[in-house]
């Protein structure tokens, strides 16, 4: 050590920064203690983030489109690049949307980022959705989290829709018609916010104005901040894990926050980044200058709307036109009930999944620890049925397609999905149900009677026993003991010796 | 050729007499049939060329060493699952378009990913007495276990630290 | 891992290990899984195929009647023909040999478990391609199970259907094939040490030659499927003759190998039937394993046999080769009469089906060596005498050699007995019921009428015979509902556990559990001395000779025949 005052050594550029932060802010103490935070690793847990970097793709590509669109109805002449659209009356916001596609320098590429984005973003959330039901990681204490996540979910459904519906194409045109529909059909209030929207019938002059700064500003500026509350509880309350080797309630096991999971994090962006970036590259996806500007005189032959809504779709197409007289004035008409009572109640199930889950689990305990979905059999099985309703839904809104392509009768289609919904969930879930009990048992036998190996033995001459490879109990000091199942994954194929004897 | 190399080849003999008969009645054949038109024939030899194969196949796996009980077996058969869900997908394509391919090759991933070995290596040992298993899978340790007693000593450390930095004694 | 742990290590299988969850069922690489997930589909599949032959039946059975449309009714009698053929008969002769073989022969295994339920997994995606055709707008392949072009090229059947079909039919016999190379291989490579090749049951010889004839036979319908698949894109290539003329010959030489391949097992089946409930060795074992082979071989040579009407066959040739098939035929035919004649018979359900499938598979050969003869195929070909012909062989000939097996083996496979009593009423049912719908149809088509007829005329006279024909064929329905709910009840109330050995058997299957162990033979039920092809019958004879006389020949060379080789 020299003297040379309060400037003793030479430091690297991190540590000349964190110095200097540190006099000014002294934080070490507090980062510390957040660099030390443990975050365990699951090829499930990709999906949440997943989700968060095509949200920041969705932001940055979002920010530049801003920049080029322009959402107003006012007609004009389309007389741009695009020669068979050359002369045609349509919108400003349709005629900006043009120019992005076909003027401006990776015009094109950003629009499709964009929407390859949203459709990966809202895919990404549902997997993540399912991946939380089905290991449990809802219980206390992150219903919090539960909650924010299906409030974020019916946002980014309206966010995603309202997005691709503020183009004013032909297509995105029909979806917005149906959406008047489905609001008019409201009781009562259905008229008054349909103006509020609208401001006059459908379609008016102001709707496209309206999404956009709903979709450029209010519906993402919710979305931030519900996402980083969304964060901060998980930062906070530490993420679930698995039950493995190590692996108990009162402890993570992982990787620290920095170098390892910052790295991780910081790749897997990047590498979203990269696929979104070639699917954009490669694959046509919203193809506008294909479906021209909207007039409402005009529809597609087999239009649908973006994959996360195809299911409203399917409900309004297989529920019945039943219009609802009231004493011989009004009429509620049938989409009502399909567009959007079923929605809301579907959604409110799902919302207040962790309050419904107390009457059939009585279990209030803190839970760190995730299930394997077979270690609870009633939840799984609860949830394959909704997905299986979900799906039916889906493939429902699609079927259109599904008969010409498949070149099957439509309306057979149409009633054999009708009996699905009703068939089809309850005998998933009653299946499911079976399979994770089964599922549970082999587990048990595989540890009591070890695992097979495929290799024949010949004890004595002319009998053949089946090598079996057995399990182990290990205690924390080494001893042996019966190996008993405590939610960790059972493997079920052998592991080959080492040669030189056993690990 | 001596007994028991003639017996250990006897089952590739059965099938190689049996082709040998198929191709004698495939040329009885040409007896009866105008040379332009020879597809029966070529049918026929076709077929017996393919029992052939077969035959000189079992014959080099008997003498290989491959007669005898089967003693090694995969112990579980993703692999046929995952190759008739492909040929499945593929006559599909044929039926449908090219189109199928680009929207269903997922759950064939997933099928790729299980279809990890499914036959013990060779060198796996067969005696009665094969290897416990401690542990599903081996965990890297990069450095030894926090004990309690590290653990004492640096919240010690930490709140001596914290007093100096509020000014009090440590 | 240490030598002070043996009882923690090595020990059975434990019953209840994974080997009941479904994951264990469908990645299996046990044989005898593989077999009965194949026949379970199969029989199945026979029902449903079956009522479609109801409603065909029904149809027909008045003059006039239009219950489906045209289009509707060629689509089901070419998913009855596809269905039977395919999807029933075929995989139950193949999948019985995956059963079987390895237990005759002593093994713990099949030679390549993944390549038989890969066979297994192919014949379920082509059931479920072909049967997906019903649900298309067109409707159903409707060309018949022959196929024959131009009429099934795209110009004159487009439709998704008729592409389903071809892609599943192209599946379903590779699935075939595989299971029936792997089963080949088995047999050939992979028996016990001691179970040499003339120590093999006759069943085993039988699936040998079967199987000789898939490889050999079977890749040609690949081909013709192809050719097929090649003019639903390019339908130009069906308007030459030379084409629509290939397409047939690639056609047949599969196809007529394929109906022996829904023969021979079942001939295996009855020889092991009767001579285990006649209590004595098969008659001429030797000559049964060269006359099956020899048979085997005769049969590949003789598809021309169906294109004599088109002129483009040698009559000569075929109707020879034909013919000659009538020698290997009777040895077998001698062998299973010998073996009757003189035994202590009991008859058993399984014993009644062997029995009753004798006469009537005579009939449905003699009347196949009568259409072997060109002149008389003129006359009767593509009328009900044909269609006669062929069901006297496989539905009173294989489907009674199918209920004899099923019969037999079910206690082996289940470890449960079927109802004696309920097994004799769907026996009586069947044989009425095949011979009252069948033996009709002889005169139907020598009275001319046309086979793949959607209806007929008053006038026409055919509607007597078709009265009485529907009439067996609800007898026929009656007989399954009965089989249905024996195995059910027996299933379901668990009420005669079957051992090891029910019915005294001759081959090495009766000296294993019930069902038998995932390694065949295990501790509790090692192989027995081996010295003959009817291993047990040898056992009780030595047992009984040695309490006679304290001696036990086998020692000092007894009088085994197959004893050596």
């Amino acid at each position: 050590m020299t003297s040379r005052g309060y400037r003793p050594r030479r430091l690297s550029v991190t540590g000349y920064v964190a110095r200097g932060a540190e006099r000014r802010f002294q934080v070490a103490g507090l980062l510390r203690h957040q660099i030390n935070k443990v975050f365990p690793w699951h090829f499930s847990f990709f999906w949440g983030e997943l989700a968060l970097y095509s949200f920041v793709v969705l932001l940055g590509s979002g920010i530049v489109l801003t920049l080029f669109f322009v959402p107003s109805l006012d007609q004009v002449t389309y007389q741009g690049s695009y020669a068979p659209t050359y002369g045609l009356e349509a919108s400003r916001a349709w005629v900006s949307t043009m120019q992005i596609s076909v003027d401006v320098h990776g015009g094109l590429f950003l629009r499709q980022l964009h929407h390859w984005a949203a459709l990966v973003f809202l895919a990404a959330i549902m997997l993540h959705m399912a991946r939380i039901f089905f290991t449990g990681a809802y219980r206390a204490p992150r219903e919090i989290n539960w909650f924010l996540g299906v409030v974020m979910l019916v946002v980014a459904i309206f966010e995603g829709y309202l997005g691709y519906s503020m183009l004013d194409d032909l297509l995105s045109g029909t979806g917005v018609r149906i959406f008047s529909g489905i609001v008019l059909s409201v009781p009562v209030i259905g008229t008054w916010v349909h103006w509020m929207i609208f401001q006059s019938p459908f379609p008016g002059e102001i709707y496209v104005e309206r999404f956009f700064i709903a979709h450029v500003l209010l519906l993402p500026g919710i979305l931030l901040a519900l996402i980083a509350l969304h964060l901060a509880v998980v930062w906070y309350q530490k993420h679930t894990h698995f039950k493995g080797p190590r692996a108990r309630e009162g402890n993570v096991v992982g990787n620290r926050t920095l170098p390892v999971f910052a790295m991780h994090s910081v790749a897997a962006l990047l590498g979203t980044l990269g696929v979104l970036g070639l699917l954009a590259g490669t694959a046509q996806i919203n193809p506008i200058f294909h479906w021209g500007p909207y007039t409402p005189a005009q529809v597609s032959n087999g239009s649908q709307p973006d994959w996360y809504a195809l299911w409203l779709i399917g409900s309004l197409k297989l529920f019945p036109p039943a219009d609802l007289s009231v004493g011989g004035r009004y009429t509620v008409p049938g989409g009502f009930w399909s567009g959007v009572l079923v929605p809301v109640v579907l959604i409110l199930l799902l919302f207040a999944w962790p309050l419904i889950d107390r009457l059939r689990d009585s279990d209030r305990e803190l839970h760190n620890v995730l299930d394997r979905p077979r270690d609870d059999p009633g939840r799984t099985a609860i949830g394959a049925m909704a997905l299986t309703l979900f799906g039916v839904l889906t493939l429902a809104g699609t079927d259109d397609i599904s008969a010409t392509v498949f070149s099957i009768l439509l309306e057979a289609l149409r009633w054999t999905e009708r009996a699905a919904v009703f068939v089809l969930p309850p005998l998933v879930f009653v299946v499911t149900r079976r399979l994770c009990r089964r599922l549970q048992r082999s587990d048990r036998d595989a540890l009591a009677g070890g695992i097979a190996t495929g290799l024949v033995d010949q004890p004595v001459e002319g009998a053949y026993r089946s090598v079996q490879q057995p399990f182990v109990g290990v205690d924390p000091e080494g001893g042996e003991h019966a190996p008993e199942y405590d939610g960790a994954r059972v493997p079920k194929t052998p592991t080959p010796q080492r040669p030189g004897g056993g690990s | 050729m001596t007994g028991p190399a003639v017996k250990a080849d006897a089952p590739a003999h059965i099938v190689g007499l049996w082709a040998t008969l198929n191709a004698a009645l495939a040329g009885a054949i040409v007896l009866y049939v105008e040379p332009l038109f020879p597809l029966p024939l070529v049918l026929h030899l076709v077929g017996a060329a393919l029992v052939t194969i077969f035959g000189v196949a079992v014959l080099v796996a008997g003498r290989r060493g491959g007669a005898g009980p089967q003693l090694r077996l995969p112990y579980r058969s993703v692999a046929a699952l995952a190759g008739a869900t492909v040929a499945l997908l593929l006559a599909l394509t044929w039926v449908f378009g090219l189109w199928v391919l680009a929207l269903v090759p997922y759950p064939l991933l997933v099928a790729v990913v299980m279809v990890r070995r499914e036959r013990l290596p060779v060198d796996a040992t067969t005696q009665a007495g094969a290897p416990g298993t401690r542990s599903p899978v081996p965990v890297p340790v990069e450095r030894p276990l926090t004990t309690p007693e590290v653990c004492a000593r640096a919240l010690e450390i930490h709140h001596a630290q914290q007093r100096r930095g509020r000014g009090e004694a440590t | 891992m240490t030598a002070t742990e043996p009882d923690r290590t090595q020990q059975d299988v434990p019953p209840s290990s994974r080997r009941g969850t479904a994951a264990a069922w469908l990645t299996t690489t046990d044989h005898k899984r593989i077999a009965l997930l194949t026949l379970g589909t199969a029989l199945v599949l026979f029902v449903v195929v079956g009522l479609i032959a109801l409603v065909v039946r029904a149809q027909l059975t008045l003059p006039d009647q239009h219950l489906v449309s045209n289009d509707l009714y060629n689509g089901l009698f070419t998913t009855h023909g596809s269905g039977m053929i395919y999807l029933v008969v075929t995989p139950i002769a193949i999948a019985l040999g995956l059963y079987l073989v390895p237990l005759q022969v002593g093994a713990p295994a099949v030679a390549a478990p993944r390549l038989a339920m890969a066979g297994f997994w192919l014949y379920l995606a082509g059931t479920v391609l072909i049967f997906a055709g019903f649900a298309t707008a067109l409707g159903p392949a409707a060309g018949g199970w022959y196929a024959y072009p131009p009429l099934n090229s795209s110009r004159y059947l487009p439709g998704a259907g008729q592409s389903l079909w071809i892609a599943g039919v192209f599946l379903a016999v590779l699935g075939m094939i595989f299971q029936a190379g792997t089963v080949l291989w088995t047999a050939l490579l992979k028996r016990a040490r001691s179970v040499t090749l003339m120590r093999m049951p006759v069943f085993t010889w039988s699936t040998i030659a079967t199987n000789l004839m898939v490889i050999g036979a079977f890749p040609s319908l690949l081909a013709a499927m192809a050719l097929l698949g090649w003019g639903r894109v390019f339908p130009d290539i069906f308007t030459e003759n030379l084409w629509n003329i290939a397409y047939q010959h690639l056609f047949w030489f599969f196809a007529h190998p394929v109906v022996y391949v829904m023969f021979f097992p079942f001939v295996g089946v009855v020889a092991e039937v009767l001579s285990t409930f006649a209590g004595r060795r098969f008659f001429g074992y030797r000559a049964t394993v060269v006359s099956l082979l020899v048979f085997a071989a005769f049969s590949m040579s003789v598809w021309g046999h169906h294109m004599f009407s088109t002129g483009q066959a040698s009559n000569d040739y075929y109707s020879l080769t034909s013919i000659l098939l009538l020698v290997p035929a009777g040895v077998e035919y001698f062998g299973f009469l010998a073996t009757l004649v003189g035994g202590h018979l009991r008859f058993t359900v399984p014993m009644l089906f062997a029995i009753a499938f004798v006469p009537q598979f005579l009939v449905g050969g003699l009347t196949g060596i009568m259409v072997a003869t060109p002149v008389i195929d003129y006359q009767v070909t593509d009328s009900y005498f044909i269609v006669a012909h062929w069901h006297y062989t496989l539905a009173a000939g294989s489907l009674f050699g199918i209920f004899a097996a099923f019969h037999f083996w079910f206690p082996k496979a289940t470890g449960l007995l079927l109802d004696e009593r309920l097994g004799r009423w769907q026996f009586w049912l069947l044989v009425v019921g095949t011979n009252t719908t069948f033996l009709p149809m002889f005169w139907l088509g020598l009275a001319g009428m046309p086979r793949r007829l959607a209806t007929y005329l008053p006038q026409d006279g055919f509607t007597t015979a078709n009265v009485i024909s529907s009439a067996g064929s609800v007898l026929i329905a009656l007989s399954v509902i009965v089989t249905i709910a024996n195995v059910v009840t027996s299933v379901r109330d668990r009420r005669r556990p079957a051992g090891d050995d029910p019915w005294q058997g001759l081959t090495l299957e009766w000296a294993t559990a019930s069902p038998p162990a995932p390694t065949n033979f295990d501790d509790q039920h090692p192989l027995p001395r081996i010295r003959s092809f009817t291993p047990l019958l040898d056992e009780r004879e030595r047992e009984e000779g040695e309490e006679r006389t304290g001696d036990d020949p086998a020692a000092h060379g007894g009088l085994r025949s197959g004893g050596s080789s």
